[in-house]
């Protein structure tokens, strides 16, 4: 509160100035009291404060020129005879005065006070009972000076600080909005973490937006490595903005060990805390104010897997605080130490100071300047020309001296003072002495310039605060937005993957059903040599389940050697991309040994990698068995058919050499010995002849019957009209002298061999002769006859035809139905012409009647 | 049975002088082959050898007919085709492929009446393929119309 302040000493009151002169000690003294007096009046004059006096009544009767100014009078007998209860604006402030100047003679504070023309300032003042030297009361004495700027500026001051507290509430719940926005983000990016790619854009996303936020955030695991960070959290920490701290030790940024384990504490046990306020420090130990918040994120089993926090830098904000808490205290100070200090200056060089100078300028008692020369050198510079001009104005133009300038005090700190003074003058006018006052008025020149300087801080950190909540709001609102669309687009491709994964489940129980339906193994295998998946074909010849053989190699089933034969087969399809078909190879398994023919092709993933192969295998073990069982046929075959040939070439070679031996030497004892034979010897030799000639003809027949056999029948279209006509022909010129009425149709052409059907004709139309021969009138038909569609082809004659009953011996080899006196033949020719017509896929019938005649009936290919 | 080893009486017989050279293993076959000549006086100069070998012995020269001269050749060859040691293939392969034997005319006697061995022949360059009838009248009218034909009608290079 306010300071005691000086009292003036008391003037006398008027009138009463030369009163009692008695001898010249009296007059010495009547004359310093003069002196005395007149120095009061002027201090009284002078000072900077509105100072009057009142007699008993409280009726003014002296006022100085402060108190016209403060009070709005022009001149001092406006002001005279008014009442000091004019002072007030509110009578009732008014009766606290008069009660303190009753019982304690005196009175400081402050009230509202209403000048003449009724406006109202702020005003401190005292007020004082004046006595006479006896002690009783002759009036009283007031001094005031208008504090209303100071008020104002004070109110200001408490305004600012109310609109800094709102901006801070506004900050604060911006902050909590931050958090809770915060909190959704998490909540949001936890429902990421279990979906796929969309996740990581959108958490990158959230990262590249913390990162460049300005509040620190960080995500720890429960041993406080850290997992990530964003780009605040080193600076608030003070590390290098772009140092990567994942990996790393949190740092320890308490100032005060019990607050961490308060901090702890807190958060173990409610799982998140906020807004904490922690003294802490930067990694290089500078000391900063965080305001911190942290929640624990927990799997689903509810056991914490990391810590999320984030944290403000206040650091600047409690700083601003205490500036303006210590302004205030100036302020303060400043209010309660306004004074004045009277002087008195004998316009050479020797000042007097009146009032506690050398305390207030920090000097011991008498150290301030009493010179002239020594106070201008505690002036400050720049400001001794403008009190220089105001000394001068005043002394030769009487112009008011009212100064503000700097002072030094002894320990060097400057104060300002607010200086007032005028010049006394003689009768002609001219000055000869100079007195003024004194107020300093540093604190007010302080507080104003903290007010200045807090004021623009205020506003600019206002405007700064607010773009930021307005940035950060943007930025929230952005980020919700981006959420909610990733959300979006998560959604639709849950749905989609969701349709997806259906379709593929049922595809894949379609491919199982197909792969386990197919009558042969598959099995996919991967570059490690192991089985992906089989079949159950697979699964069955190996004797296990599908889900045992899987991810087996085949090597955990078979021997060293024969595992690596298989797997070096799937190496060559994986190294060349090259599919492998038709490896057949024998392979063991519990049913025995199996043959197997086996596909091998590359496994390729979506990207065309070669990943494996797939391989398909069949079981061949009967096939190879028939195969085997053919090839040995074949074998034997192809050895008895080269048996036969050679038998065929070593009959038409070697049997006719003696044949012809025994015919030729026939002939020889015939010509060389024939005189010495009787007739019954030659008929004997001719015999010998003619069986060796039958035995030539058998043996001519039988080569033919089996060349047929083995001989291939090309296939061409065969004029059948035509052929007969050249058989008929050549066989009726090897039988001139015969009558025969022969008959050819019209012979649709077939498809076969026209040599082999030529001897097939030969022999059906030779046999026609041969049966007709006892016939005068022989008939030979050579014609054809469709039954169901198909063309039959026949030979028919009018000769001795033959028992039905024996049809059955018809196409037999060595088969014949006629004696050889009544027609000669191997029996050989008809076995021949079935030969031929089954050789060309053709069917052969013979119809007959003894003496009535013979039809051959046969079918060719069209 | 006593078997004329060759048809000239003479031991030491001429081998320049020889116009036919009988290649047959089957002593019968040559002897009613030689027997049908000799009715036409066909049968004079002939050597006949027994096996394949023998008869290219006589051909180029060699062994038992170092003396003989090289560039006298017979007038024809009359070769069989199952013969023993190299067989008349094989005879008839080696003449046709040399210069200086490829010219002497090749007639195969032979029982066969296999198309393989007539078309076999006939690659191998053979002038003509008579395949022996069982029939001896026959066989003689178709030894003895060859023998004319080779010897008598036939014009071969000198």
């Amino acid at each position: 509160m306010l300071k005691k302040k000086k009292t003036p000493k008391q003037p006398a009151a008027r009138g009463t100035a030369t009163q009692k002169t008695t001898g010249r000690k009296q007059t010495e003294n009547e004359l310093r009291l003069v002196d005395e007096l007149r120095l009061k009046n002027i201090v009284f004059e002078t000072s900077a404060a509105a100072n009057s006096t009142a007699d008993n009544q409280g009726n003014i009767n002296h006022v100085n020129a402060a108190f016209l100014r403060l009070w709005g009078y022009r001149t001092e007998e406006e002001a005279v005879g008014k009442s000091v209860a004019s002072f007030f604006a509110d009578q009732k402030d008014a009766l606290p005065v008069m009660e303190a100047l009753k019982t304690t003679g005196q009175w400081e504070g402050e009230f509202l006070a209403k000048r003449t023309d009724g406006t109202t300032f702020i005003t401190r003042g005292s007020a004082t009972v004046i006595r006479d030297e006896s002690g009783k009361q002759i009036g009283y004495h007031s001094s005031n000076i208008d504090v209303t700027g100071e008020r104002r500026a004070q109110e200001e001051l408490r305004e600012k600080n109310e609109e800094m507290e709102a901006a801070n509430q506004e900050l604060s719940a911006a902050n909590e909005e931050l958090t809770a926005s915060e909190e959704e983000l998490k909540a949001a990016e936890e429902e990421l973490h279990v979906q796929m790619l969309e996740l990581e854009k959108s958490e990158q996303k959230f990262h590249d937006t913390v990162k460049y936020l300005d509040e620190g955030y960080y995500s720890c695991n429960i041993d406080g490595l850290v997992l990530d960070h964003n780009r605040a959290f080193n600076q608030i920490l003070g590390i290098d903005i772009d140092q990567d701290m994942k990996g790393k030790k949190l740092p320890d940024f308490w100032q005060n060990p019990g607050d961490r384990k308060e901090y702890l504490s807190k958060l173990m046990n409610e799982g998140s805390i906020r807004n904490f306020q922690i003294n802490a420090k930067t990694i290089s130990g500078k000391k900063v104010f965080v305001m911190a918040s942290a929640h624990i994120v927990k799997d689903d089993g509810g056991q914490p897997v990391r810590i999320e926090g984030t944290f403000n830098d206040f650091t600047e904000r409690v700083r601003a605080e205490q500036e303006l808490k210590t302004s205030e205290e100036r302020f303060r100070t400043a209010a309660e130490s306004i004074t004045d200090v009277v002087y008195e200056w004998d316009l050479k060089e020797k000042l007097v100071w009146y009032g506690n100078i050398d305390g207030l300028m920090g000097y011991p008692a008498n150290g301030f300047p009493r010179t002239l020369a020594g106070w201008i050198a505690t002036l400050h510079p720049e400001d001794v020309d403008n009190v220089g001009k105001a000394i001068e104005g005043q002394l030769k133009g009487a112009k008011p001296y009212a100064v503000e300038y700097r002072i030094r005090k002894k320990d060097g700190e400057w104060r300002w003072w607010s200086a007032r003074g005028t010049a006394l003058r003689d009768g002609r006018g001219e000055p000869y002495k100079w007195v003024g006052a004194i107020t300093d008025i540093t604190e007010r020149k302080l507080a104003e310039q903290a007010l200045r300087e807090s004021k623009v801080q205020l506003e600019q950190r206002v405007i700064e605060r607010t773009q930021e909540l307005q940035a950060v709001n943007k930025e929230m609102t952005a980020i919700n937005e981006e959420l909610n669309a990733s959300n979006e687009e998560i959604t639709a491709a849950n749905e989609e993957l969701q349709a997806v994964q259906e379709e593929l489940q049922k595809q894949r129980e379609e491919q199982r059903v197909i792969l386990d339906s197919v009558p042969a193994w598959v099995f996919y295998k991967n570059k490690e040599n192991r089985f992906i998946r089989v079949n159950q074909a697979f699964a069955d010849v190996m004797g296990i389940s599908k889900e045992q053989l899987e991810g087996k190699s085949l090597s955990d089933f078979y021997p060293r050697e024969q595992a690596d034969a298989f797997w070096n087969d799937d190496l060559k399809v994986i190294t060349s991309g090259q599919p492998k078909r038709n490896i057949i190879e024998s392979m063991d398994s519990p049913k025995g040994t199996l043959w197997v023919q086996t596909d091998k092709i590359p496994y390729r993933d979506a990207q065309g990698n070669i990943i494996g192969i797939i391989g398909f295998t069949i079981d061949i073990t009967e096939l190879k068995k028939a195969e085997d069982l053919i090839q040995q046929r074949t074998t034997s075959l192809e050895a008895s058919n080269q048996e036969l040939e050679s038998f065929a070439y070593s009959v038409s070679h070697d049997l006719r050499t003696p044949l012809r031996a025994i015919d030729g030497f026939s002939k020889i004892v015939i010509e060389d010995y024939g005189d010495k034979l009787d007739d019954e010897g030659r008929r004997l030799l001719k015999v010998v002849r003619d069986n060796t000639s039958k035995m030539s003809k058998l043996i001519d027949d039988l080569l033919t019957y089996s060349r047929i056999g083995r001989q291939e029948a090309t296939t061409g279209t065969v004029n059948m009209a035509a052929l007969a006509r050249s058989v008929v022909d050549e066989i009726e010129q090897a039988n001139t002298g015969r009558q025969v009425s022969m008959t050819i149709g019209k012979l649709p052409p077939a498809a076969g061999d026209s040599a082999l059907l030529r001897q097939a004709l030969i022999n059906l139309v030779s046999n026609s002769f041969k049966f007709t021969k006892p016939k005068p009138d022989a008939e030979i038909e050579i014609g054809f006859t469709t039954e169901a569609g198909v063309t039959w082809y026949f030979v028919k004659d009018n000769g001795a035809g033959f028992d039905m009953r024996y049809a059955g011996k018809l196409f037999g080899v060595f088969q014949r139905l006629h004696s050889q006196e009544e027609f000669e033949g191997t029996g050989v020719g008809l076995a021949i012409v079935q030969r031929v017509i089954h050789k060309h896929g053709g069917k052969i019938r013979g119809e007959g009647e003894v003496g009535k005649g013979a039809a051959f009936y046969f079918t060719l290919p069209g | 049975m006593p078997c004329p080893n060759r048809i000239t009486k003479e031991k030491s017989m001429n081998y320049d002088e020889i116009e036919i050279l009988l290649v047959e293993d089957n002593q019968t076959d040559a002897e009613l082959a030689m027997r049908a000549l000799k009715k036409h006086n066909l049968a004079n100069s002939l050597y006949w050898a027994k096996d394949g070998a023998e008869a290219l012995d006589f051909v180029y020269a060699r062994g038992d007919f170092a003396g003989k001269k090289l560039e006298h050749m017979p007038k024809v060859i009359l070769l069989d085709l199952r013969l023993p040691k190299i067989d008349g293939l094989e005879v008839l392969k080696q003449l046709k492929t040399d210069e200086k034997t490829k010219m002497i005319p090749v007639v195969v006697l032979t029982s066969s009446k296999e198309e393989r061995d007539i078309v076999e022949s006939y690659k191998l360059g053979v002038n003509s393929f008579i395949s022996k009838p069982v029939a001896f009248e026959e066989f003689l009218k178709v030894v003895s119309d060859m023998g004319l034909y080779w010897l008598l009608l036939n014009k071969p290079p000198r």
